[in-house]
């Protein structure tokens, strides 16, 4: 399976959401990483087919997904960024709705259910109503009623958002576990969904792609742009502005110091082990949320 | 040349002369085209816009499979919306019942189109709840949800109404074809109307402003003198057809502009509005 | 010959053979249209093709007012607009060459070089032009449509177009007027 991304641009009025995005993805798992409004879900929407862009055009095996309509639908899971539900109904019939709109079968519509309940960990609360549910419950039961159709392409705008550590984790490890014959796109503003598990990382910044690589040479180019070092109140206060700093330690009088930067800092620093977080603020110049 | 000196007026500051040899020079920029061959690359990647060659359907498996969605989504439909609306009519007939005086043509008109803006919630509340998205990105089009719910939707109207009006006219003395056609015209005209109004706001503000005026209409019709009222009821049956006709075109064109819109092209109307 | 409208029709059915037909004969059109905008030969075949693409999505949008060609131009000087502002071209942009090559051949026939080196001058000049004055002179001149059409076409008013094809004209006689090739090379 191979999904060509070619030339999209999304104009709203005057306004560029996106802009001449180009990439290639195959199976695996890719990760989109960029500040919030960087054109991520505009892309997301772009590559499920419901949004048709000003420009360009997306193919799957060479065919453009737009001429697919329900053949593309049918191998598609998505998670929209943000979505509501009938609070009225459980779990279980909500993913029941969901599979009668994806088309399966009446007979494995049931266990199905119950599978993908299963792996969101809900199967105890399939009979709640949704009305009841926290944030995080919610979330993976979208999660869920993507997974419903096994699709081959499986596309998540923010889907961990409203986790817990503990949901990540898990999240992180059923994602790696179903990526073997699938296209995973997913897109987050916090690296460490993504670090251990994506093929690719494809970073984007205003709406146009940055750059799109392994998590491993991502590390590697940032090999020597990383430091630790310990610096003084004055000697920070006069870094502070003209450094990318990811850490602050205070130790007494003493600060230690994470500096991001292609040249040595001007205080008595050791080079560290970069991190992908690293790599985030380097890239997109902001504090590294968590 | 002369062609382009139809315009000759616009160009102020330049002398006939002047534009003739401009033009002359324009001519030597010429285009290398690509050759045929490109041109047939182009042709053949073109190809998979073309549509599928359309199966020879008939109106019959069309509306059959229209069927068997609406048999999903019937399960899927609010109690509250079935109940609430048969209530409506179970009221209409006791009031009738109890009040042997009504003008059961009266009593029609007034409840017909009501049940269908209770559906217009269920009708929209993918939309209105946040669920269109994920719908949206279903193997049934979204367009095809919404149809099938429609459908289900005005059957059990119609149904209901049927029904009630087969009781009506089994107790008192009235003519069925013409209290049909009496409650059938406001049901269609409202819907046609309601369903205008779902389009741009929240359906449950439709449904709200749609009763109230409908109720106040029907208030201030009881307070005119009796002959208004009268005349409404007796009109000429062809101006009920006529404005049923108008109702049934009105939600026709409401639908079919809401799906080219919203979901064959993909446009960006339902994620930018925030119901 | 069918109809545009024909062929569209045929199109809707199902009709490879019609959509060829279609393109075919609005190919060379919208070809030369982009070229003349953008000045470069692969982009121009790309543009192109991406051009038919969008007609292709959006015929069934197309309401049948005899004027396809109208609609089509429309779709392409849209198309070019997004890609002048889009992040290719300013990439590009900096390596494009303006000047097409004279050929390998050393054919030294006086007047066939200088109507390449005038061909080349009045390409060099007509990309000088801001966008939306070129628009006007290349749909006016090369495409000989009207200005009422023109402006339905760049969805401006007809008074704008007329003060931009001025505007244009006036640019160019004064980068092209003149008879010394060299003095004129120099202006520009």
């Amino acid at each position: 399976m191979r999904l060509i991304i070619e030339n999209i641009t999304m104009k709203y009025k005057d306004k560029v959401a996106v802009e001449d995005f180009n990439t290639e993805l195959n199976e695996g798992v890719y990760g989109f990483l960029g500040p919030n409004g960087a054109g991520k879900t505009t892309l997301m929407r772009v590559l499920a087919d419901l949004l048709r862009p000003t420009r360009g055009r997306v193919l799957l095996d060479d065919r453009d997904i737009s001429t697919m309509g329900d053949k593309y639908r049918n191998i598609l899971g998505y998670l929209p960024q943000s979505f509501g539900f009938y609070k009225s109904f459980t779990a279980h019939k909500f993913l029941m709705y969901i599979a009668a709109l994806k088309g399966l079968d009446k007979s494995i519509s049931p266990d199905k259910v119950e599978e993908v309940l299963d792996i969101v960990n809900l199967k105890e609360h399939s009979k709640r109503k949704i009305g009841k549910f926290s944030g995080g419950m919610k979330q993976r039961l979208g999660i869920a009623q993507a997974l419903l159709n096994d699709p081959k392409i499986l596309i998540l705008d923010e889907p961990t958002a409203g986790l817990d550590p503990k949901e990540r984790i898990r999240f992180r490890n059923l994602i790696s576990e179903i990526s073997k014959d699938r296209i995973v796109i997913l897109s987050t503003h916090i690296v460490s969904d993504i670090e251990y598990i994506a093929k690719e990382v494809i970073l984007i910044k205003d709406g146009k792609l940055l750059g799109v690589d392994s998590p491993e040479n991502i590390l590697e180019n940032m090999k020597g742009k990383v430091w630790k070092g310990i610096a003084s109140e004055e000697e920070f206060n006069s870094m502070k502005d003209d450094y990318k700093i990811s850490n602050i330690v205070r130790k007494g009088k003493e600060i230690e110091l994470r500096i991001i930067s292609k040249d040595k800092p001007p205080i008595e620093s050791i080079e560290e082990e970069s991190r992908l977080e690293d790599m985030y603020l380097y890239y997109f110049d902001q504090e590294v949320e968590e | 040349m002369k062609k382009e000196k139809i315009d000759f007026d616009i160009y102020e500051d330049i002398t006939e002369n002047e534009l003739d040899e401009l033009w002359s020079m324009m001519d030597s920029y010429t285009v290398e085209y690509p050759d045929e061959e490109e041109i047939d690359n182009t042709i053949n990647e073109l190809r998979q816009y073309v549509p599928e060659k359309e199966k020879e359907e008939y109106f019959i498996d069309r509306f059959h499979y229209l069927l068997n969605k609406s048999m999903i989504e019937i399960s899927f439909i609010s109690k509250p919306f079935w109940i609430m609306s048969f209530i409506l009519f179970i009221m209409g007939l006791i009031t009738m019942y109890f009040n042997k005086y009504i003008n059961p043509y009266l009593l029609a008109m007034v409840i017909s189109p009501l049940p269908f803006t209770f559906g217009l919630i269920e009708i929209f509340k993918s939309r209105d709840k946040g669920m269109m998205e994920i719908e949206m990105s279903c193997k049934t089009s979204y367009g095809e949800v919404l149809l099938s719910k429609l459908t289900i939707i005005g059957f059990y109207n119609i149904v209901l109404n049927t029904i009630f009006s087969l009781i009506i006219s089994s107790i008192s003395n009235v003519d069925f074809l013409r209290l049909t056609l009496i409650w059938f015209a406001p049901f269609t005209f409202i819907s046609g109307i309601s369903l205008w109004l779902s389009m741009k706001i929240k359906s449950s503000y439709t449904m709200t402003i749609i009763v109230s005026i409908w109720i106040g209409m029907i208030g201030t019709l009881l307070n005119t003198p009796y002959e208004l009222i009268e005349r409404i009821l007796w009109m000429n049956i062809t101006i009920y057809i006529g404005i049923s006709i108008l109702g049934i075109s009105m939600s026709f064109i409401q639908i079919r502009s809401f799906i080219r819109k919203n979901i064959s092209h993909k446009g960006r109307g339902l994620f930018e509005v925030n119901y | 010959m069918p109809t545009d409208e024909e062929l569209i029709e045929e199109i809707h059915r199902g009709s490879q053979a019609a959509m060829e037909v279609l393109v075919k004969k609005y190919y060379k059109n919208i070809f030369s249209y982009i070229y003349r905008k953008v000045g470069d030969y692969h982009i121009s075949y790309d543009l192109t093709q991406e051009v038919f693409i969008k007609m292709m999505k959006s015929i069934d949008r197309y309401e049948s007012t005899g004027k396809f060609k109208n609609w089509l131009l429309k779709i392409a000087v849209n198309h070019c607009n997004d890609y002048y502002k889009s992040k290719s071209y300013k990439n590009k942009s900096k390596e494009t060459q303006l000047e097409d090559r004279i050929g390998d051949n050393p054919d030294k026939v006086w007047d066939l070089l200088k109507k390449k080196i005038e061909r080349n001058l009045v390409k060099k000049a007509i990309m000088s032009l801001p966008d939306y004055q070129r628009d006007v002179l290349i749909l006016r001149y090369y495409h000989d449509m009207k200005l009422k059409d023109i402006a339905d076409i760049t969805s401006s008013k007809e008074a704008t177009v007329k003060s931009r094809l001025r505007q244009g004209i006036g640019k160019l006689n004064n980068l092209l007027g003149g008879e010394d090739i060299e003095e004129r090379k120099n202006r520009l």
